[in-house]
């Protein structure tokens, strides 16, 4: 019997071992799959200019820093420094300006109740469709009108008044999940809307308001087009206007300078998200944003 | 026959007003506004940028009291931003315009007519060949871009790999026809990794060269130019090329697709004869040098013996510019000063003045590439080249018929269906939806 047992044991073991080797192995293939560019990138970073484009291997026999270096100053007057200070200053005050306005109109939407608060919020959703190209001619008259056009303002200060209707949305589900116990029992305390917001709402959302930073980070870090409009002069230019100037149709481009710049620009949003791992995993989860 | 003369006569005095330009709307330089800053804005990658700026820092050090910021960013970039810019009339004060490009902003009064400061000697624009200044001219009679860089296009031969495989070179004076008749008879002698010619079905620019051989052109009066047939037999005449094995398949074509000019299957050594722009000469014989395979040579447009086309850059005032005086200044410096030529090393395009090319021409200095350009440039103005200015609209038609091209080549549909298919965006595109 026991004999029996250990042989339909092996049987059933030796193809569920077959089975599982071949789905890792399937699953490390596509990974690689996935990560050879970010490889590839970072590999030819450190290849010579001359041979940017033309090795696929991922080994680099002789390394060299070269394109650091003339990359780092390969653009404008100032070099990258200036260009990674423009767009960490308009990253951060993009990111204060999301959490603290969007918070606010979640808050509202989520908690206030106000004549026609459905139909606002279906407003304020609806927003999210519509496509920035149709939003740029008006915006930038606007902009333009007030003589902010070469300034940070445009892209910063619009981020101050919950103009990010994703935000909203997300952090209206996540104060939604908040048991409204604890809001009351804060009224019965004596607390007004602006205590029960910043002493009960803000505290509980912490993983909310770190997934709606790093989103606002990303973005803000990765937009091109806003920037390219507003920002005119060299001295203003972000990472990513700074980057395109590598890459000119009309004329030879600096590949190894490119790439690597691209990879440093890549470091801080990694460092971003090895930083709020676990909270931005956790807003993700409980927000339903997938 | 009073009134054909008559006519005629009205006719030819229009055509001289319109040809003298400087209409009531172009101010001199007495009438411009000339306080503040200015702001100039171009187009190109970091190498072409950093030699414009050099450009500028130079004439900012003469001028002093001028406050100048520069807004070079990428090619497509341009545009975008260029648009909005004119939308809310604040596009900077000296503009980079191109000839494929520069309708949309002179037809909606974006820029300034420069007539004005041209006839009191402001822009010197005297060493320009009139051909090239003329044909840049708008259809109101006005001057709106003054030509600061030339290119053009022409078919690229590498006649010392031909000679390796003992094949005779194609006659240069033909049209894309023979080439192609050339190429398929020249194939066998070539390996198999190597073609005798490069697949130009999805460029329109070689496509305008073919047209203009069949005594068509690619724009006509507010519709294409061109009739069905000849965009047909364009299409066939390349899938011949493909099918008889005398250009790379579409899957080589479409693996190489957005590649450097560098790394072309051309600077590979695998083409025999292709095209390009004139200023990617120097990188694909850098390429070659590099691996020894052959020399490349570019010689004019295959148009079956009519005067080809030309392009333009050029510099541009915008009519919202308040210190036009200074804009001015600094256009009659960048495109009249030798130096200039020397620094931006034709990475802008030839120089448009003629005097500054016959310079680089003695110049031990300039290398024997540019000279051979500068050369052919000559050729092609005594020829009767003139600057192509599109129609608005019309620029997203390039990537327009390599899309209908590339469903011939990979036999979604037929010649005919592409050729249809594109003409009717392209008459889109000129009704301006």
């Amino acid at each position: 019997m026991t004999s029996a047992i250990s042989i339909r044991r092996r049987q059933g073991t030796v193809p569920y071992v077959a089975r599982r080797t071949f789905i890792h192995v399937g699953l490390i293939g596509a990974a690689f799959a996935m990560v050879y560019p970010l490889l590839w990138m970072t590999s030819t970073a450190f290849r010579p200019s001359e041979q940017a484009l033309i090795e696929d291997s991922l080994w680099v026999p002789s390394p060299t820093l070269e394109n650091f270096v003339g990359g780092w100053s390969a653009v404008g007057q100032h070099g990258f420094g200036v260009f990674f200070a423009n767009s960490l200053i308009i990253s951060i005050l993009v990111i204060i300006g999301n959490l603290l306005s969007c918070s606010l109109a979640a808050y509202a939407f989520a908690r206030l109740p106000f004549k026609g608060r459905k139909i606002w919020f279906a407003l304020m959703i609806g927003t999210i469709m519509l496509p920035i190209h149709v939003l740029l001619i008006p915006q930038y008259l606007l902009f333009n009108s007030l003589g902010w056009v070469d300034t940070f303002l445009p892209l910063v200060v619009p981020k101050f008044l919950a103009t990010e209707a994703f935000f909203v949305f997300l952090l209206v589900q996540f104060f939604r999940l908040i048991p409204h116990e604890l809001t009351e029992a804060g009224r019965i305390d004596g607390c007004g809307h602006p205590r029960i917001f910043a002493q009960l709402i803000l505290p509980l959302s912490v993983p909310a308001l770190t997934t709606a930073a790093a989103f606002s980070f990303i973005w803000s870090w990765n937009d091109f087009l806003s920037p390219l409009i507003y920002l005119t002069s060299q001295d203003n230019y972000t990472v990513p206007i700074a980057l395109s100037l590598f890459v000119d149709s009309t004329g030879t481009s600096n590949y190894g300078g490119l790439f690597a710049m691209s990879l440093l620009s890549l470091l801080p949003v990694i460092g971003f998200f090895l930083a709020f791992q676990k909270l931005l995993l956790d807003g993700i989860s409980t927000t339903g944003i997938k | 026959m009073r009134l054909p003369v008559a006519a005629a006569s009205v006719g030819a005095l229009a055509l001289l007003a319109a040809c003298s330009g400087g209409d009531d709307d172009a101010p001199s330089s007495d009438e411009v506004p000339s306080e503040g800053p200015i702001a100039i804005t171009w187009y190109g990658s970091d190498a072409r940028n950093a030699a414009v700026q050099e450009v500028i820092d130079n004439w900012s050090s003469e001028n002093t009291d001028v406050d100048i910021t520069s807004q070079p960013t990428t090619f497509d970039s341009y545009w975008d931003r260029v648009s909005v810019q004119a939308a809310a009339d604040n596009i900077a004060c000296v503009a980079a315009m191109q000839s494929r490009y520069q309708a949309r902003y002179e037809e909606r009064d974006s820029l300034l007519p420069l007539d004005g400061l041209i006839e009191d000697g402001t822009i010197d624009v005297s060493g320009i060949p009139e051909a090239v200044l003329e044909s840049n001219r708008n259809d109101d009679g006005n001057l709106y871009v003054i030509p600061y860089g030339i290119w053009f296009e022409g078919a690229t031969l590498n006649v010392p790999r031909m000679e390796e495989f003992g094949v005779t070179p194609p006659d240069a004076d033909g049209s894309w026809t023979d080439y192609v008749d050339w190429a398929i008879e020249a194939q066998d002698s070539f390996p198999d990794d190597a073609w005798a010619i490069a697949d130009r079905g999805d460029q329109i620019t070689q496509f305008q060269a073919y047209a203009m051989g069949e005594g068509e052109d690619l724009y006509g009066d507010g519709e294409v130019g061109f009739s069905q047939e000849t965009l047909t037999s364009w299409f066939e005449l390349w899938t011949r090329a493909v099918d008889e094995g005398a250009a790379p398949p579409p899957e080589v074509n479409a693996e190489y697709a957005g590649v450097p000019t560098s790394q072309s299957l051309m600077a590979e050594g695998r083409i025999m004869v292709g095209s390009t722009g004139d200023n990617n000469i120097s990188d694909i014989q850098i390429a070659l040098d590099q691996n020894e395979l052959g020399t490349i040579s570019i010689v004019r447009s295959p148009t079956d013996g009519v005067p080809q086309v030309v392009g333009a850059n050029g510099w541009s005032i915008a009519a919202n510019c308040e210190n036009v005086a200074d804009s001015a200044s600094f256009i009659d410096y960048f495109i009249n000063t030798p130096e200039n030529a020397l620094i931006l090393e034709t990475q802008t395009g030839l120089p448009p003045v003629t005097s500054v090319l016959e310079g680089m021409q003695e110049n031990p200095d300039v290398s024997q590439a540019i000279k051979d350009r500068i050369t052919l440039y000559f050729d092609l103005l005594d020829q009767g080249a003139t600057v192509d200015i599109w129609p608005d609209g019309t620029q997203t038609l390039v990537s327009q018929i390599a899309t209908n091209y590339e469903e011939v080549a990979f036999g979604q549909t037929s010649p005919e269906d592409a050729a249809a298919s594109f003409i009717e965006q392209a008459n889109a595109a000129l009704s301006g939806f």
